[in-house]
């Protein structure tokens, strides 16, 4: 018995020593993580880096594994190739292998930035504008910063705006104009880039740049009509090519317009290593609480109209959802980009978000946190769809807008 | 003498056998190791139990006698049930996170178990047993944990674990339990602190397509029993289930090992056929 006892004792001893070792964790930040040489280990590092840091897992189709399984091989055959005849893979081979790599992943936000190991050369791939442009009703059509700017100017050269001024602050754009509609006002605001909670309380820039200090007065000029002045009949926010920027300012565009805080989605984060390692859902909303000067739209029924495109991003679209979630909301125009997971510097708190160094071997810009819209859920590579849509390969930018300002007028 | 009173008088001497085992047994260790045939007939432990016990030795020896029963009994069935708490931890790795800590966690199990007797020394026996595998993560920076940041998982598993159960000695007899398992993970909780939710939350774990729900690995124990009636036996046992599957499907790379160790404490109660 002695014997047997002593064989079992070994055995479990033995198989006690099956469990496997991990090796899923590394820190994508850690320079030592991006010391490699060869395009395999460029390839790993970013591999491992979106196998822990990106967001949307849980949403996402892509086969992560298998894109290892099928792409080691390839990447190992430039490095052959480099190794035997120095060659070095042309633009079009190394953009379409990341392709292989993301084409499918729905993050929007997302942009895989390499350098080649050997030449230094940077390479850039983006799947969400990829996907984006892929749509049928984006095809042939300009969504360029030119293209909108000349498109407002018509706007008022053509009689849909009575009156309207253009602002700059820095790379940050906007224009404030006014449709008369028989001695009553509907306030019109567009603008690149949401920084109108930052700009707000910064104040007036210290400069002699006349179009500086617009862009300032613009974001007043607008908010000062919309919730002070008797005679406003309808609001249009013009998200249109609008980049996205500070998720704070839904409280601006949004708390300014409501008396109760507006739940409009939940978001979560990771809160483990693991893909599927989620914190709970933690609700998103506009804000009342640092907005003192306020307007209840629906007390004074007042309509309130966002203008969409397909290059309504992140911001840009997170604000039109809550718009469109306003008793007198309404959203006008084309299905949104589909970039909503916001970017936040939480890399410390969370396992996920952008890793790598900008100026490094490669980065990867990616969202730190999941977004779910209270009606319709995660649109993550979707984009949001408008109440009313109106695409700009049928009437042009003018199409959407003339829809809002007879939608108001309606009301 | 009636049965009511036969059986408290046997649940008496019971106790104070087993107090001779667990505190006494240093006095008689001598004596034991003097004579294994004595050891083996009992009689050593009937001279203690009544010189210690004066004229109740003579009840103590008709109790032995169906304890001995029992014990020389082969091919006979014992089924009943078990029951304790569960003390779990999870083995893996918080990655580039270094303050994140995982904790142990404790639960409970419950279950019924069936023993088979081929000798006086080796048993079969099966469980199917209900155990939580329980166990929290939390952050160590001073920052994060004034935040409050930290989740608990009540994770439910049902397991069969089958082992050989060495026994030795007489009265109160030990248990040496040597096996495998197998199991599957029927659900969890969750309980969160995480940065905007001040307050716990409690939700129930949705599995994702990377869970493995299939449990299964090693288990190995300890334990006592005694027969207080030739039917019943009674035990405490601590059991430790080392689990050899992950709790995170195979992956060809970026292993993430996830392996549960659980230690049960409990009591059982057994009907002996």
């Amino acid at each position: 018995m002695k014997k047997s006892l002593l064989y079992i004792a070994v055995t479990a001893m033995v198989l006690a020593g099956c469990r496997q070792k991990g090796d899923v964790y590394f820190d994508p930040n850690d320079p030592l993580n991006m010391a490699y040489t060869t395009y395999t280990g460029q390839f790993e590092a970013i591999w491992r880096g979106l196998n822990t840091h990106y967001v949307f897992w849980s949403e996402d189709s892509t086969n992560w594994d298998a894109v290892y399984k099928e792409m080691v091989p390839r990447f190992q055959e430039l490095d052959t190739a480099y190794a035997q005849t120095g060659a070095i893979p042309d633009s079009l081979t190394f953009i379409g292998m990341y392709k292989d790599v993301a084409s499918k992943m729905i993050d929007h936000h997302m942009v895989i930035q390499w350098r080649d190991v050997h030449t230094n050369k940077i390479y850039q791939y983006r799947p969400g504008q990829e996907e984006v442009n892929s749509r049928d009703y984006v095809q042939g059509q300009s969504y360029s910063l030119a293209a909108i700017k000349e498109a407002i100017n018509g706007f008022v050269t053509g009689g849909l705006l009575s009156s309207g001024t253009w602002g700059k602050l820095d790379s940050k754009e906007n224009f404030f104009g006014i449709r008369n509609v028989d001695n009553k006002k509907i306030a019109y605001y567009w603008q690149n880039n949401f920084y109108m909670s930052s700009t707000l309380r910064e104040g007036e820039p210290d400069t002699d740049d006349e179009l500086a200090k617009q862009y300032v007065k613009n974001i007043t000029g607008w908010l000062d009509v919309c919730l002070n002045d008797s005679n406003l009949l309808g609001i249009i926010l013009d998200n249109r090519c609008n980049n996205g920027g500070l998720v704070n300012d839904i409280d601006i565009v949004v708390g300014s317009f409501i008396s109760e805080p507006l739940q409009y989605g939940n978001l979560r984060y990771k809160e483990g290593p693991g893909r599927y390692e989620y914190t709970d859902w933690i609700p998103a909303i506009a804000d009342t609480n640092d907005i003192r000067n306020r307007r209840d739209l629906e007390e004074d029924n007042i309509p309130y109209v966002v203008l969409t495109n397909a290059y309504s991003i992140s911001m840009g679209e997170m604000s039109s959802a809550a718009i469109k979630l306003l008793p007198t909301g309404c959203m006008i125009g084309e299905r949104s980009f589909g970039a909503h997971g916001q970017l936040q510097s939480l890399s410390t708190i969370f396992h996920d978000g952008s890793f790598g160094d900008p100026n490094g071997k490669h980065y990867v810009y990616t969202s730190s946190l999941q977004l779910q819209f209270l009606e319709d859920g995660i649109l993550e590579g979707q984009g949001i769809t408008p109440d009313k849509s109106i695409l700009q390969m049928e009437s042009g930018y003018a199409g959407a807008m003339e829809k809002a300002i007879d939608y108001i007028k309606a009301y | 003498m009636n049965r009511q009173s036969l059986s408290c008088h046997g649940t008496r001497h019971g106790l104070i056998v087993l107090a001779i085992i667990l505190f006494g047994l240093g006095d008689s260790l001598p004596a034991l190791s003097q004579n294994n045939s004595e050891i083996r007939s009992g009689r050593i432990g009937i001279e203690y139990a009544k010189t210690r016990y004066g004229r109740k030795g003579s009840q103590y020896k008709s109790r032995r006698n169906n304890i001995m029963e029992n014990n020389s009994k082969m091919g006979f069935w014992s089924v009943g049930l078990l029951g304790g708490a569960s003390f779990n931890r999870q083995e893996r790795e918080s990655g580039y996170m270094y303050d994140m800590a995982f904790d142990s966690g404790w639960g409970g199990y419950a279950g019924i178990s069936a023993t088979y007797m081929f000798f006086d020394w080796l048993s079969i026996r099966a469980d199917i047993m209900y155990s939580q595998k329980n166990y929290g993560m939390r952050r160590m920076s001073p920052e994060l944990q004034r935040l409050g940041i930290r989740s608990f998982y009540t994770n439910h598993y049902l397991q069969i674990p089958v082992m050989a159960d060495w026994t030795f000695g007489e009265l109160v007899r030990a248990h040496i339990l040597t096996g495998a398992y197998g199991g599957v993970w029927l659900g969890g909780e969750v309980d969160r602190v995480t940065i905007y939710n001040d307050q716990s939350t409690h939700s129930k774990y949705t599995f994702t397509r990377e869970d493995n729900r299939a449990d299964g690995g090693l288990v190995g124990g300890v334990g006592v029993s005694w027969d207080p009636w030739q039917f019943l036996r009674v035990g405490a046992e601590a059991m430790v289930f080392y689990s050899l599957s992950n709790t995170v499907k195979s992956q060809p790379v970026a292993y993430d090992r996830r392996y549960n160790t659980n230690i049960v404490f409990g009591v059982s109660v057994r009907y002996v056929f």
